[in-house]
């Protein structure tokens, strides 16, 4: 927390500023929900304005947007908070298509946002559960690299798998 | 951490710039760390198909520990499973695995096992008897194959290794068929490694065997023979576990011998380190009536479970009907009907208690808390319910390894297998089970746990 805050119970904003020059203006409270900005803001409390050269707006938004949705719910004291945010988080990754769901897991991580990174990679997991090897790479559209006979040695070995 | 490092986190790396246009890198060039995460959540079985994606996924699941629970390995539909199947039990059987966290069973044809590989002696006849599993440990099954020879299978990946023959017991077991020599010769088997997670790795193979079971051999892979401990002869062994380098032997007494199979490294023989003589005898609290002690008797495992070591005992009624009542023998003749009631041998309760060396006794466990054992002809192991969810906390998974009463009747034997809760006291079959026509009869061979690594 900031050492100018202890006066005033309206919360501070933050200004970030995409790769994109498009810049969010956010609570504190939400935007340190990632670990890289709350890192910044303990480190460097008097800067209000963070640029993130790294993402993209569109992304960035995105993270914002589930960032806020578990801010807000986790400031009411409400019992039923994680069952909200749990049909939240369904309802976020529900429909993302496999070129977002890449981009927004690049920015999670970017941003050390530890839940939402464990949420997408659990949506990134629940494309592979039960998948054969052939759907695995349509889903993700990743060419297999394998040289010659290599491909057909892994599935020898694990031959019950293909079955 | 000094600011700018951190500062520079959010800087760095330029191939993590997300969203430009043009470096769009595809998934099979994501981070590591991110590719690990995904790979944390997959079943084994996903796992093995991840492998085939392209070459980088490949090599990252093939050096990650990917740790699943265990999996129970069961005979093939159609053999074994009907009352007095002529058919001898064998490996061929050993062909369905059920795994419990995606609730499937996979199927494998496990002749081949046998028919490919390098040291490969299986000439198909079908009057030698077949396979028989003595052990399973760390993801391999100790067999013993058609000639009683020892070796190592790892059914997912198919490797082999053969094992020194045990010289001893061919030589007194000559009125012995190779069906004998194969179930009896050893009663348990396990592996046993260096360390945890280390490429250079030492790997041993320890079994309990004699005709009591009062001995204990070891091999390290590689050796031409088998080497016996300096165990207490007078005693027999209940169970073996291998941590840390060490073999834990416990005794039919509930002593606990510790040897460091490390210090074998100069070629001199394993320093004995501990030997854990409980002043007190175990206190089974079974003296309510109910557990007359002729009606019963108890099986003992030794399972190391959040660094405490565990003696389960494991209360057997020699007869048991439908209702859980414990019967005499005589009580199963009627006057009216002269054929014998079928009351096969069954769980019918368990006792937990723990290693208490500064106090040295075997203290009373009430509660498993997290954590779920599984029990039976495997090296006993310990799983926490929160990170498999799959497994019921403080609860008691068990397969039948009651070799000696197992071949007594033709109607029942492998049957005594299921999940005990502690807290509720109560049993349940295992997940499943019923599934597969396995039911109540005779399931030969029996189930093993087995939990799958390649």
């Amino acid at each position: 927390m900031s050492s100018s805050s202890t006066t005033t119970t309206t919360t501070r904003l933050l200004m970030l500023k995409a790769s994109d020059g498009v810049t969010f203006e956010v609570e504190e409270a939400v935007a340190t929900k990632l670990g890289a900005i709350n890192n910044m803001v303990e480190e460097e409390g008097s800067e209000d304005l963070i640029c993130l050269p790294n993402v993209n707006g569109k992304f960035l938004g995105m993270v914002l947007e589930w960032c806020k949705k578990h801010a807000n719910n986790n400031t009411n004291s409400d019992k039923g908070n994680d069952e909200v945010n749990k049909w939240w988080d369904k309802e976020f990754v529900m429909d993302l298509d496999q070129n977002t769901l890449y981009h927004l897991l690049m920015a999670a991580d970017y941003l050390s946002g530890t839940e939402l990174v464990d949420l997408l990679t659990e949506k990134v997991a629940s494309m592979i559960r039960g998948k054969k090897v052939e759907e695995i790479r349509e889903t993700f559209k990743i060419k297999s690299d394998f040289l010659p006979g290599q491909e057909e040695e892994i599935r020898k070995k694990n031959s019950w798998a293909f079955e | 951490m000094a600011p700018s490092n951190k500062k520079r986190r959010l800087y760095y790396s330029s191939s993590r710039i997300v969203g430009e246009g043009g470096q769009y890198r595809d998934w099979s060039g994501l981070h590591t760390d991110l590719l690990e995460l995904i790979l944390k959540k997959l079943s084994f079985h996903d796992v093995s198909r991840f492998k085939a994606v392209c070459s980088s996924w490949s090599n990252l699941a093939s050096t990650s520990r990917v740790v699943s629970s265990p999996w129970l390995m069961l005979p093939n539909l159609g053999h074994g499973c009907e009352y007095g199947s002529l058919a001898s039990p064998s490996l061929d059987n050993f062909s369905r695995f059920f795994s419990l966290v995606e609730k499937q069973h996979y199927k494998y044809s496990s002749k081949q096992w046998f028919q490919e590989g390098v040291d490969d002696d299986y000439d198909d006849d079908d009057d030698s008897p077949e396979a028989w599993c003595v052990g399973s440990s760390h993801g391999w099954l100790v067999i013993m194959d058609h000639n009683a020879s020892p070796l190592l299978l790892n059914p997912f990946s198919r490797r082999k290794i053969r094992l020194p023959l045990m010289k001893d017991v061919m030589l007194i077991s000559d009125h012995l068929t190779v069906r004998d020599v194969q179930k009896s010769c050893i009663s348990k088997a396990i592996v046993l490694f260096s360390e945890e997670k280390k490429d250079k790795n030492k790997t041993w193979v320890v079994v309990i065997y004699g005709s009591v079971s009062q001995k204990l051999a070891y091999c390290e892979i590689g050796d031409k023979s088998w080497t016996d401990l300096d165990g207490d002869q007078s005693l027999s062994y209940c169970d073996i576990l291998g941590h840390n380098g060490r073999l834990y032997a416990l005794s039919s007494s509930n002593t606990v011998e510790v040897w460091d199979l490390r210090s074998t490294d100069c070629g001199s023989f394993p320093a004995k380190v501990m030997n854990f003589v409980p002043e007190s005898a175990l206190c089974l609290g079974l003296d309510d009536g109910k557990f007359s002690n002729d009606k019963y008797f108890g099986q003992s495992y030794l399972v190391e479970s959040m660094g405490e070591f565990l003696l389960v005992t494991r209360i057997i009624g020699y007869y048991v009907d439908s209702d859980g009542e414990l019967l005499d023998e005589a009580d199963l003749l009627t006057d009216e009907d002269t054929h014998p009631l079928v009351c096969p041998y069954r769980t019918v309760a368990f006792r937990v208690h723990k290693m208490d060396l500064t106090g040295n006794k075997w203290d009373n466990v009430d509660s498993l808390g997290d954590r779920a054992l599984f029990l039976g002809g495997n090296e006993s192991m310990s799983f926490s319910g929160s990170a498999f969810p799959e497994c019921d906390r403080n609860s008691i998974y068990f397969t039948d390894d009651y070799w000696d009463g197992m071949n007594g009747d033709y109607l029942y034997g492998g049957h005594d297998n299921g999940v005990y809760s502690l807290e509720a006291k109560t049993f349940k079959p295992l997940p499943y089970f019923d599934l597969f026509g396995d039911g109540d009869g005779k399931v030969d061979p029996p189930p093993f746990w087995i939990v799958p690594s390649i």
